[in-house]
């Protein structure tokens, strides 16, 4: 089609891994600080601290389970090609919650009930479902179990983390 | 389609002129690519009547070398559609109620696809950069913006429906239910567009689709909730341009479709009180909750 080839395409290679954890990273921060906007600044403050922990700070801790799938699922990767990966994945991923930031502090300051919440969550959940699933394709094509189990792990892991922060959202519901 | 262009023709026997029919070789080619017609109306009714026709066009001018002033001059066009056609659909919905409300509903309704769209536009840009869809940031709000245009030609088109609804004096709930069901229509109409733009882009285009469908949805609901009100009761006093910031748009959705089911039940959203009332007529009490809208 000709619109793939007439519209200046954004890279596909993967980016560096630096730039990669730096992207995430600030998209999640830029998210969690959006959705605290409407609540005043403490709120800013916590969803800036708490969206990372939950975005990086999973990704970090669902790796190593992530190579041990990957290993005895029989893939060839190397744990650097892994890292490298599942960094690329958070830089897509910290793209997303960057382009979400506009909605959330739309929401944040226009939403004052108890969906916001339900919709807060939905998002999350949303966003880390993707990314879970595009690790799992990308590192453990090879291996349909092993997929399944640490996507069921990493699935686990980030709902155990929100568990972890709940009591720190962000968001105070006024009615 | 270009696999397809690269097909031979098949053989076609010499045969006598007057048996010639229409030539079949036309179902095995792609359609020829289309430019943009120059006049306004011409694009609106592209965008309208073929929505491949117009992407192509879309394509073409991207492509071309004077894309930019094409891009601007279609932006205006298609700007001026969603002013024009969601602010008479708009004035139709205000005519529920007449006087000023006609004047606010105008102004309203093209302001909500237009903040829903200045939300959403970075969100739609992150989620076609995340998805490597080969997509720039200027096509990808060229084509949420057509979509928009399209979304407010179908609701221009079904105006007269809405009209015909306050007509019949079906109730306020009921008119409200038209207006959603009017939305939804153009919506898919919107959608179509959406969709057939991002599919040619690859194969998690539709994927990125339907984040999209998802996003401009709840931002639009939300957006339409803090401009309310748009229809209001005839017994409604003072209607202010915009009410306070309380409820939500799908809890007053719910409030909405229960009464339209039972009329003798009208449940205010905010506080959850239900007052069941002996029965249907027009001297109910005032309403005062945020489901009055």
């Amino acid at each position: 089609m000709t619109i793939t080839a007439s519209l200046a395409p954004p890279p596909t290679a993967q980016l560096p891994l630096s730039r990669s954890l730096a992207l995430g990273l600030a998209g999640a921060v830029a998210f969690g600080a959006a959705a605290g906007l409407g609540h005043g600044a403490a709120a800013i403050l916590r969803g800036a601290w708490m969206s990372p922990a939950l975005f990086v700070g999973g990704a970090l801790l669902a790796l190593p389970p992530l190579y041990l799938a990957s290993s005895w699922s029989g893939s060839r990767s190397s744990a650097e090609e892994l890292v490298s990966g599942v960094a690329d994945v958070l830089g897509r991923t910290g793209v997303i919650l960057l382009g979400l930031s506009a909605p959330a502090a739309f929401f944040s300051a226009t939403l004052r009930t108890p969906s916001a919440w339900a919709l807060l969550l939905a998002a999350v959940v949303s966003v880390g479902a993707a990314a879970v699933r595009s690790v799992s394709v990308r590192a453990l094509s090879e291996g349909l179990a092993a997929a399944w189990i640490w996507s069921a792990f990493a699935v686990a892991l980030g709902v155990r983390l929100l568990v972890a922060l709940a009591h720190h959202l962000p968001l105070t519901v006024t009615r | 389609m270009n696999a397809d262009a690269a097909l031979p023709f098949p053989a076609v026997p010499a045969v006598p002129a007057a048996t010639v029919v229409a030539p079949r070789e036309t179902s095995f080619t792609p359609p020829p690519p289309v430019d943009l017609p120059p006049g306004p109306v011409a694009r609106l009714e592209l965008l309208l009547r073929d929505p491949d026709g117009f992407l192509s066009g879309l394509d073409r001018a991207t492509a071309s070398p004077d894309g930019g002033v094409v891009i601007a001059s279609l932006t205006r066009t298609l700007l001026g559609a969603v002013v024009v056609g969601a602010g008479l659909f708009g004035s139709v919905i205000g005519a529920h109620r007449g006087g000023l409300q006609v004047l606010y509903c105008t102004v309203k309704v093209p302001l909500i696809l237009l903040i829903t769209l200045v939300v959403c536009a970075a969100p739609f840009v992150a989620f076609a950069r995340a998805a490597r869809l080969p997509l720039g940031a200027r096509e990808v709000v060229a084509l949420a913006l057509a979509s928009c245009a399209r979304f407010a030609l179908v609701l221009l088109g079904l105006a007269p429906f809405v009209w015909l609804m306050e007509g019949w004096s079906l109730g306020y709930h009921r008119v409200i239910l038209a207006v959603v069901g009017v939305c939804v229509v153009a919506g898919t109409g919107a959608g179509r567009l959406l969709f057939s733009g991002l599919a040619r882009s690859g194969p998690s285009g539709t994927r990125v689709g339907l984040a999209f469908v998802a996003v401009f949805a709840l931002v639009g609901a939300q957006t339409s909730w803090i401009l309310r009100p748009f229809v209001v009761r005839p017994r409604t006093e003072q209607v202010p341009f915009v009410r306070s910031l309380e409820g939500d748009f799908l809890g007053a959705l719910g409030t909405t479709t229960r009464s339209a089911m039972d009329p003798r039940i009208d449940i205010p959203s905010a506080p959850l009180v239900r007052t069941v009332r002996s029965a249907p007529s027009a001297a109910d009490v005032p309403c005062e909750g945020s489901s009055c809208d």
